[in-house]
């Protein structure tokens, strides 16, 4: 571990399509995967992260960088992960939560999940399948019977609009 | 549209870490999704890690006094109550007899009912059954969410004879256990059913329903307690909290707090008191 005084620790980590990151490093290590090399010596070089891209690498260390300058106050940094999130697509969030996951960065994942979850609340199931990408594979008369049993969860839906 | 733009499929695991976050009506809608998302959102355990999740919104199901047989489902958000949804208890029932973990026992009639329905307001399901004995001293009623079961179990006490009725084997079971008069109304709290009984002596006792055994037990009482105590029962945090007035004085109030866990022995180390 870096010591508390002296020159700041940078890390540099590695996206899986080979960008190079600069981070500090008591902002990277909020990700225990990242804690973990750090402390099990192996960050001296580069830190490879093979399940995130570049693109959401960046988005993740922006997070790490905004977080960390906040101080111990909860509402506070709820209230920036609130920001943080708010302007999204589903297909942004959908990479954060995988990369949040791998990073094993629990409070980021709370947070994704929790907006996916916000997102989601009122939409189709149409809109659902599309989004995860997940087939549908009831038989027309099984999905009937699941859609019959549950009929008032469908009012209110929101018309699908692919946002 | 004939192309999607396909997300990487996240797996099923993290998938259902962003449902936990969902709220029930969402959940319901999205089993028809696949019947792998079916199977996840049936799932027992699930259930119950939903049920258990700190983020979701605390709901409060009122009586509703402008329709006979209603009730209003409110729900608490940033300290603020919301009407979710005006809703009819199944053939209009509306005595509640008592409650766990989200689900009402209902009846026909306070007086001498004999059919009664398990329903649960936020899956707006329900669940029949007859009461198949006949006792005839005042009925107590308990409902306790057995875990190793993943389904509730209901508890008719009276006198000294009580039933317990299991919703997943749709099956009773009738023991003798120890004499009480009255009834008295208790509380589910930390996977068990408690009430304060008095015996003929009116000596007050706590008693709570073992879903393990499926039996009737005392609960020692803590030693600071007299007989002439006049103890009562709530749940506080999801533990069972006894609460005492001082006899003659009702601005004292002396309060204990189970310590959490399935142990019934010595679990008393807590205890205030504001005078």
């Amino acid at each position: 571990m870096a010591a508390e005084t002296g020159t700041p620790t940078t890390l540099t980590l590695k996206s899986n399509d080979d960008e190079l990151f600069s981070v500090a490093e008591s902002a990277a290590i909020l990700s225990v995967t990242i804690r973990n090399m750090v402390e099990d010596g192996c960050a001296g070089g580069v830190i490879p992260l093979d399940n995130v891209d570049g693109k959401t690498l960046a988005s993740v260390i922006t997070y790490m960088n905004g977080i960390s300058a906040i101080p111990a106050d909860e509402e506070k940094k709820k209230s920036y992960r609130d920001k943080f999130l708010s302007d999204k697509d589903f297909e942004t969030l959908a990479d954060m939560v995988l990369a949040a996951n791998y990073l094993n960065m629990s409070c980021l994942m709370d947070a994704v999940s929790a907006k996916i979850a916000q997102v989601m609340e009122k939409k189709s199931v149409g809109w659902v399948r599309r989004k995860f990408g997940i087939e549908n594979d009831y038989t027309p008369e099984e999905e009937a019977a699941v859609k019959e049993e549950h009929k008032w969860t469908f009012e209110g839906v929101e018309t699908d609009d692919d946002n | 549209m004939s192309i999607e733009h396909h997300t990487s499929n996240l797996p099923n695991e993290i998938i259902e870490i962003i449902l936990l976050h969902l709220p029930i009506k969402s959940l319901l809608r999205f089993k028809s999704v696949s019947k792998s998302w079916n199977s996840i959102i049936s799932d027992p355990v699930f259930t119950h890690t939903h049920l258990q999740f700190s983020n979701s919104p605390h709901l409060f199901l009122i009586k509703n006094r402008s329709f006979q047989g209603a009730f209003s489902l409110l729900k608490l958000e940033a300290k603020k109550f919301h009407r979710e949804a005006v809703l009819s208890g199944p053939y209009g029932w509306n005595t509640v007899l008592c409650h766990c973990n989200g689900v009402l026992l209902l009846t026909d009639s306070y007086f001498k009912p004999t059919c009664y329905a398990l329903w649960n307001p936020s899956t707006r399901t329900e669940t029949y059954f007859t009461f198949r004995y006949t006792f005839y001293e005042d009925m107590n009623y308990g409902i306790c969410y057995d875990p190793a079961i993943h389904d509730f179990k209901v508890v008719f006490a009276a006198g000294k004879n009580y039933a317990v009725f299991c919703c997943k084997t749709d099956t009773w079971t009738r023991r003798v256990g120890f004499p009480f008069k009255g009834t008295h109304s208790g509380v589910f709290a930390d996977g068990a059913y408690y009430w304060v009984w008095r015996d003929k002596e009116d000596v007050r006792h706590v008693v709570y329903f073992d879903s393990r055994i499926d039996k009737l037990k005392r609960l020692q009482k803590p030693k600071q307690l007299t007989d002439e105590d006049h103890v009562s029962v709530a749940c506080l945090k999801d533990s069972l909290c006894l609460y005492c007035n001082a006899l003659g004085d009702e601005t004292k109030v002396r309060f204990w707090i189970k310590e959490k866990g399935s142990s019934f022995k010595n679990c008393w180390n807590d205890w205030i008191s504001c005078m």
